[in-house]
């Protein structure tokens, strides 16, 4: 169980990166989602002792983590948003070096561990390869590969699947969720579907703060009901926008969807099953962001 | 291509990197001429501060540095895009792959060109600095500057920004560009030590700096030439600056062809390899359970992974093993180029090949650590790593131990690379004794604790500066400000970063240098300590914003163990500190250059006034010396024997003893002593009842020479070789230094003009003038008398002692010592010299003359020619002179600290670094070993049996003299082919030294103790001289002065005396050749000018021209034409069979020596076989500035 309490992070450039940021999250997949600059980074960084907070405390299985670094980063896995290799350096002595860092010193064990990763990871065949000329769906399950060493029991997965193809996706998702429920695992994203894929519990976050907080499927359910559309013709939706508060609108086959958050009704519209991204629009959307598309 | 130019230059202007170099260069420019203090080696002193070579030659050093500009600012502009990763973003915009390379280039090179500009500001700035000493200043013409930049600093940086901006783009690397840099500075400074005087012209063209054809031209410049005039752009100069502008267009040229916009690997870089046959992956297993640890073990391995890692992106860059290739390059060029004198080369001793690595590697190393340093304490974060594993749980401290570990390899991989090519050397040398204790000892603490130490410096330097680029910078800087620091008199080892130099002695190994080195090294690795601890305090692990948050991730890293080794460090650091200031500044006294200047001074005013005082002649000397060489202590006592021989009453006499020894006991019997000036070793007695004209006083004395502990490391500096005289073996010590002297002791007065300025001492008189009547009557050697001598000197069981004078009945074992007693059957100089080592000896004899020579066991190369050379001067000397006058000659060897032979009587202490390990093998190559000691035998005639008066041309009756005989025994032995090729170095060594005179040149009839003219311009004069009028001749002449002069007592001779015994045995016809020679500065330009060769039934007929001028010159150089007529040799030579040595010719077909008048000769002549040269004065017997074009080779058409 990882409690956060009150973070506080302003830049030195005035930007208040985290404000009075307080979650409990839970042993399994936790998805953390919001825009780009909601803060999500500073947060996972901070999560992952690379940066300090101007305030507030972090406790992992009551370890007070901001006193000693050392306890959490024992227990921390993180795949960082951008990462590098070192040049001319292979999968297996980058995961070897990693292992070592991470405390695994016993020869024999140290292979067979990161053997085993390397070929859950799928990078067994590449593995004494120069890490330089990989694609980015394989830097990124390198990435996996070395968080998951040593058996965190906090794993921090920071924009994981940003500029993967779908079927590096896929991949990246099967390896995530085999991680199992055993742990914390944060995942860090503006992807809707990276949480629905994967999350038992989420965030919402922009501007530094939690907007909202739950299993996804109540969040959802708290929409039931709530969530209207309508199908226009795609020059309409400007008009219809200066009349009623349009949340989201959508090209679907040579109309626009276009969806409205309201306790009722409003006249034309008909029901609507909410999705995750309803949610996440909604949310961000009740906490004054602007989510329009057009 | 306008619109990528001034983003560029806008970017530029806003980037601190232009701001910073420029201000430095700037200021370092403006330090160099501005304050005195700074000094760029090879600039002339006794120009003035504002002479236009040096503000031209300044800017070549400038230009030389300007390429870290150059790769800075230059290289930077192309590889910026991609470090950033803003390249695609760039390859989208539409601007065309060649607008914006060159775009990028010229905004760029603009500014890298403005950082040589900001020199040449520093320059201008710094020399019209109102403090500057009016005297030195010429008047100011803004030419120089602007020659400076047209010709020196614009070609020159574009140079470097082409060349590095195109390595930079085409290898799409900073790190390419850094080696090229590397690379080509190695290369530069190889070749230019490995450049012979006479391939000169070649490498005049091809150095791409333009500073061989600048120094071509100037070389032989004299100091009004250097004031006052630029070289001009014409000649091999013109060829090289288009050349080097052409180069770098071609090179820019090439690159805006080959450059393409992409992210691709460039094509220039090694392609991947195949990849290996591929392995089916495993089935997946269960996940492996392992145990992790967190102790103290753990954390040694992290490290050692760490450093796998950081090695590992070094060891597998092509780059350093080109770093390496250089590496040996430059130990083989410092070794080549360490020839001796005359082109002789060295011997592969290990000392030898030590001595190359200390000359060549350091500034290479330093480069490397520096430059490395920037690369590793940034990679993590360069590289992006950082975000991986700074959250991975080690401590902090690993990674900067990680990162000096690292360097440390890197250091002591060179290290290794250049003992290995030493050893390579050795062995292709032939050379067996790899005295690899000497070599460790030496790479890895000696010469190498110092590299050590830096590492750690510059790791801390770039975790502060926190970025690459600046923190490179700022170790620059940091070397600066220590140069400076010396410079200014601060000069205290405690605060100057660095180990002293040990200067290593086969004979001595590292003897008295091993304390101080052992304490500096020690002090400043607890600095480290400390250093190390700052590092990792401060060291960046994650994201930390500005200084508050840095201070406090600091703070935070305080742990008790942190706090304790730090604490422990600062103990020992401080302790090792006051154990060191006790010997320096407690035990030993502290002193700058400038304290022992002021002290000279004062010695100098305060005592000058005894300096004509009357004085008793030294008749007795016996003395006792007691060397304890273990302790470095020597402990003289003894009597002297005073008469008075002058006809006035002495009523005070001023006894002078060297200031570093103590003195127990002086005592003049009849005399008070009166006041004791301790500090300047000057005691003054009073004869209460005066000192009659024919009455006697014995002076006694009792003192000790004693090193305890050891002193401040800028010793040797400040107060010269006294430092070095009393050893663990290898004693070396003459009677100045351990008996006292009678008189003031005009030796000690300061002779720099510029530093008697500072002192405020009037402009020095180096000698008096020629023909002074007083001075008539004392010699250069002493007084007026010489002296009966008697010592017994003792030392260690295992070591032996000589003195002058001959063993007088066995050595006497007593007490565990040895007893030498030596005493001389007839007076002497009083000139002694006391030296003591463990020796092996070799004995010989030829005419009833014993000959041995005391070597160390190591250098057994070149007795055999010593004891020739000794055997055929003997003869030479006694036939063509006078008899020798003594039943022995000795060479005793003496530690490398110093490096010349010095002849007392019968007795030749001789440094093992000229002779002993010279390398002789080559049979075509000058003997100088037979040379140096055929010249130190011959101050047994000139010196012992003669002395001058202490005058004007006092050293041409010694040295010049010497010089000749030595000559002629090597004409004798050698042929004049190798004499012809010796005087050719002596010309090459007067032209150039000439232009580095600090006062005024003099004719050679009225030299001050010039070394260029009585050493080098003697020997060419002595052998037109001998070439004119015959060796017979001369060597009449100078029977004939020996036997007018020999053995006197006053008045002594002088070099109008030597010009006149010369004169009366040459025809009238040669008497203003004479003059020429030895009253005037003479210059003459001989040139071979058109040639024409028709071949005439089997023979050639040659028909040249050769023209003729003659110069008067003056004390600064000015030179006005006078009319020649001369005797000048004319001939042709021949194809050259075989490869010859530097300044070799083949037999001539024809040779004749011509009376010739000022302006053009023409000779016409038939030889037999085909003409390849033509020369006039080919053999430059007249001191020519232009020898080259004394010879011309020539086309046969056929």
């Amino acid at each position: 169980m990882l409690e956060i309490a009150n973070l506080n992070k302003t830049y030195d450039n005035g930007v208040q990166a985290l404000k009075d940021v307080s979650l409990t999250i839970p042993k399994g997949m936790f998805g953390l989602l919001g825009p780009n600059g909601a803060g999500k980074s500073t947060l996972m960084r901070t999560l992952a002792t690379l940066q300090t907070p101007d305030s507030g405390g972090v406790s992992l299985d009551g370890i007070n983590v901001l006193d000693d670094v050392d306890q959490l980063r024992r227990a921390l896995g993180y795949l960082p948003q951008e990462f590098g290799v070192y040049p001319r350096t292979s999968p297996l002595s980058f995961l070897e070096h990693v292992a070592v860092m991470k405390g695994v010193v016993n020869g024999g064990e140290r292979k067979s561990l990161v053997e085993h990763l390397l070929v859950q990871t799928n990078l067994w065949e590449v593995r004494k390869k120069n890490m330089t000329t990989f694609s980015g769906g394989m830097k990124q399950r390198i990435g996996i590969a070395q968080a998951l060493i040593g058996d965190p029991s906090l794993i921090i997965v920071d924009e994981p699947t940003a500029g993967l193809d779908p079927v590096e996706r896929r991949r990246f998702h099967n390896l995530l969720a085999d991680i199992g429920e055993e742990v914390v695992v944060i995942l860090s994203t503006h992807i809707v579907e990276d949480v629905s894929d994967l999350c038992s519990r989420m965030a919402v976050m922009a501007g530094g703060s939690i907007l909202d907080e739950g299993e996804p499927h109540e969040l959802i359910a708290a929409l039931e009901g709530k969530l209207w559309r309508l199908l226009v013709a795609n020059g309409d939706v400007e008009s219809l926008r200066t009349q009623i508060p349009v949340l989201t609108s959508k090209r679907v086959s040579g109309k626009t969807e276009v969806k409205v958050h309201a306790d009722t009704a409003p006249e034309g519209f008909e029901a609507a099953a909410p999705t995750l991204e309803d949610v996440y629009f909604a949310t961000l959307r009740a906490a004054g962001f602007s989510v329009d598309v057009d | 291509m306008w619109e990528v130019f001034k983003f560029e230059c806008r970017y530029q202007l806003k980037s601190p990197l232009f701001i910073v170099l420029a201000v430095v260069f700037f200021l370092f420019a403006f330090m160099i001429i501005a304050a005195e203090s700074v000094q760029l080696g090879g600039i002339g002193r006794n120009l003035n501060i504002n002479a236009a070579w040096s503000i031209v030659y300044t800017q070549f050093f400038f230009s030389l540095i300007g390429m870290l500009a150059a790769i800075a600012i230059v290289s930077q502009a192309i590889t910026r895009d991609y470090e950033l990763k803003t390249a695609e973003l760039l390859f989208a915009t539409g601007i065309g792959a060649r607008q914006f390379l060159l775009g990028r280039f010229f905004g760029a090179g603009l500014f890298g060109i403005g950082v040589g500009v900001a020199a040449i500001l520093g320059t201008l700035a710094g020399s019209v600095m109102p403090w500057l000493d009016a005297e030195k200043v010429g008047p100011f013409t803004l030419a120089p500057f602007l020659y400076a930049f047209a010709v020196v600093t614009a070609p020159n940086l574009f140079f470097s920004a082409a060349l590095f901006f195109s390595v930079a783009a085409l290898f799409r690397s900073m790190i390419a560009a850094f080696t090229a840099a590397v690379g080509f500075l190695v290369l530069y400074i190889v070749v230019g030590n490995l450049v012979d005087p006479e391939d000169i012209t070649v490498f005049a063209v091809l150095d791409p700096f333009g500073q061989t054809a600048f120094a071509e031209v100037s070389r032989y410049w004299t100091v009004y030439e250097r004031n006052n005039e630029l070289v001009p752009v014409t000649g091999n100069l013109l060829a090289n600056r288009l050349l080097c502008v052409g180069l770098a267009m071609a090179m820019l040229g090439f690159t805006a062809w080959r450059f393409r916009f992409n992210l691709n690997p460039s094509p220039f870089r090694r392609r991947a390899r195949k990849s290996a046959k591929v392995q089916l992956t495993p089935a997946m297993s269960p996940k492996p359970e392992v145990t992790r640890v967190f102790r103290t073990a753990t954390y040694w391995r992290q490290l050692l992974s760490q450093m796998r890692m950081d090695i590992g992106g070094i060891v597998k860059s092509i780059p350093f093993y080109a770093v390496l290739g250089f590496a040996a390059l430059n130990v083989w060029g410092g070794f080549l180029g360490a020839s001796q004198a005359f082109g002789t080369p060295l011997l592969p001793i290990t000392s030898a090949l030590l001595q190359a690595i200390a000359n060549s590697y350091v500034f290479f190393i330093l480069l490397i650590i520096i430059y490395y340093a920037g690369e590793l304490v940034h990679r993590e974060r360069q590289t992006g790593v950082a975000e991986v594993v700074d959250g991975t749980p080690f401590p902090s401290v690993v990674m900067v131990a990680s990162k000096i570990g690292t360097l440390w390899f890197i250091v002591t991989c060179l290290l290794l690379f250049a003992m290995a090519a030493a050893v390579l050397m050795q062995i292709i040398e032939g050379y067996t004794n790899f005295e690899f204790g000497l070599y460790f000892q030496s790479l890895f603490f000696v010469q190498g604790g110092f590299f050590y130490l830096l590492c750690v410096l510059a790791v801390f330097v770039q975790v502060l500066a926190g970025n690459k680029w600046l923190g490179m910078l700022a170790m620059l800087v940091i070397f600066i400000v220590f140069q400076t620091l010396f410079s200014i008199d601060f000069q205290h080892g405690l605060y100057n970063f660095g180990t002293p130099p040990a200067p290593h002695s086969d004979m001595n190994d590292y003897g008295h240098y091993w304390m101080p080195l052992a304490a500096f090294t020690a002090y400043w690795a607890f600095f480290c300590v400390l250093l190390t601890i700052a590092a990792h305090l401060f060291f960046t692990r994650g994201n930390v914003f500005g200084f508050a948050e840095r201070a406090d991730v600091a703070r935070s890293r305080v742990t008790r163990s942190v706090a304790a080794i730090s604490a422990l460090a600062t103990l020992a650091f401080v302790a090792t500190g006051a154990w060191i200031f006790v010997n320096t500044n407690v035990v030993n006294e502290y002193r700058t250059t400038d304290d022992v200047e002021a002290q000279r001074a004062e010695y100098e005013r305060t005592y000058k006034r005894y300096e004509m005082a009357t004085l008793p002649e030294v008749l007795d000397v016996d003395s006792e010396v007691d060397l304890f060489p273990d302790e470095r202590r020597l402990e003289s006592r003894g009597r002297m024997r005073l008469v008075n021989e002058s006809d006035e009453v002495i009523s005070s006499l001023l006894v002078s003893t060297h200031p570093f020894i103590a003195v127990n006991a002086l005592d003049l019997d009849g005399a008070t002593l009166g006041e004791q000036d301790l500090d300047n070793g000057v005691h003054m007695f009073a004869f209460p009842e005066g000192l009659a004209p024919g009455s006697e006083a014995h002076l006694q004395w009792d003192l000790t020479w004693d090193h305890d502990g050891f002193a401040n490391p800028n010793e040797r500096a400040v107060l010269g070789p006294s430092s070095d005289r009393v050893v663990a073996n290898g004693t070396f010590v003459n009677n100045t230094e351990i008996m006292p002297i009678i008189g003031y002791n005009g030796a000690l007065e300061l002779s720099d003009p510029n530093t008697r300025r500072e002192q405020e001492l009037p402009p020095v008189q180096r000698l008096p003038k020629l023909g002074d009547p007083f001075w008539l009557y004392r010699s250069q050697l002493g007084l007026a008398r010489r002296t009966n001598f008697r010592t017994t000197f003792s030392t260690t069981p295992d070591q032996t002692a000589v003195a002058p004078g001959y063993l007088v009945g066995d050595v006497e074992e007593r007490d565990g010592r040895r007893y030498f007693t030596y005493e001389m059957d007839e007076p002497i100089w009083p000139f002694f010299a006391f030296v003591s080592a463990r020796y092996e000896v070799a004995r010989d004899s030829h005419n009833g003359v014993a000959i041995e020579v005391y070597y160390d066991a190591k250098h057994p190369y070149n007795i055999e020619p010593m004891i020739r050379s000794t055997k055929k001067s003997l003869d030479y000397f006694n036939a063509a002179f006078s008899p020798y006058q003594y039943r022995q000659f000795r060479i005793l060897e003496f530690p490398r600290y110093q490096t010349f032979a010095q002849s007392f009587p019968n007795t030749i202490p001789y440094s093992e670094g000229i002779g002993f390990v010279a390398d002789l093998r080559d049979e075509d190559a000058l003997d100088l070993v037979f040379y140096v000691t055929a010249h130190e035998l011959a101050h047994q005639w000139w010196g012992h049996q003669v002395a001058g008066a202490q005058m004007q041309g006092m050293t041409v009756i010694v040295e010049t003299l010497a010089q000749y005989s030595a000559l002629m025994v090597m004409e004798e032995e050698y042929g004049p082919d190798k004499m012809r090729r010796f005087l050719r170095y002596e010309l090459d060594r007067y032209l150039q030294q000439r232009g580095g005179e600090i006062i005024e040149e003099l004719p050679l009839m009225l030299a001050e103790n010039q070394q260029y003219i009585h050493y080098q311009k003697g020997s060419l004069v002595m052998y037109a001289l001998k070439d004119v009028i015959g060796e017979d001749n001369v060597n009449l002449a100078l029977r004939n002065f020996l036997g007018k002069w020999a053995y006197g007592t006053g008045p002594f001779p002088t070099t109008q005396d030597l010009v006149d015994e010369i004169r009366a045995v040459a025809a009238p016809q040669y008497q203003d050749f004479i003059t020429d020679l030895w009253e005037k500065i003479t210059v003459y330009d001989l040139r071979v000018g058109d040639v024409e060769v028709t071949p005439v039934e089997d023979e050639w007929e040659v028909r040249f021209i050769a023209s003729a001028t003659q110069y008067d010159v003056d004390g600064q150089g000015r030179e006005s034409e006078v009319l020649l007529d001369t005797w000048v040799d004319f001939a042709v030579f021949p194809e050259e069979p075989e490869a010859l040595e530097d300044y070799q010719l083949p037999e001539p077909l024809y040779f004749e020596k011509k009376r010739v008048a000022t302006g053009d000769t023409e000779i016409v002549v038939r030889v037999k076989d085909k003409p390849r040269r033509v020369g006039v004065d080919p053999y430059n017997k007249l001191i020519d500035r232009n020898p080259e074009d004394n010879l011309k080779f020539v086309t046969v058409e056929t």
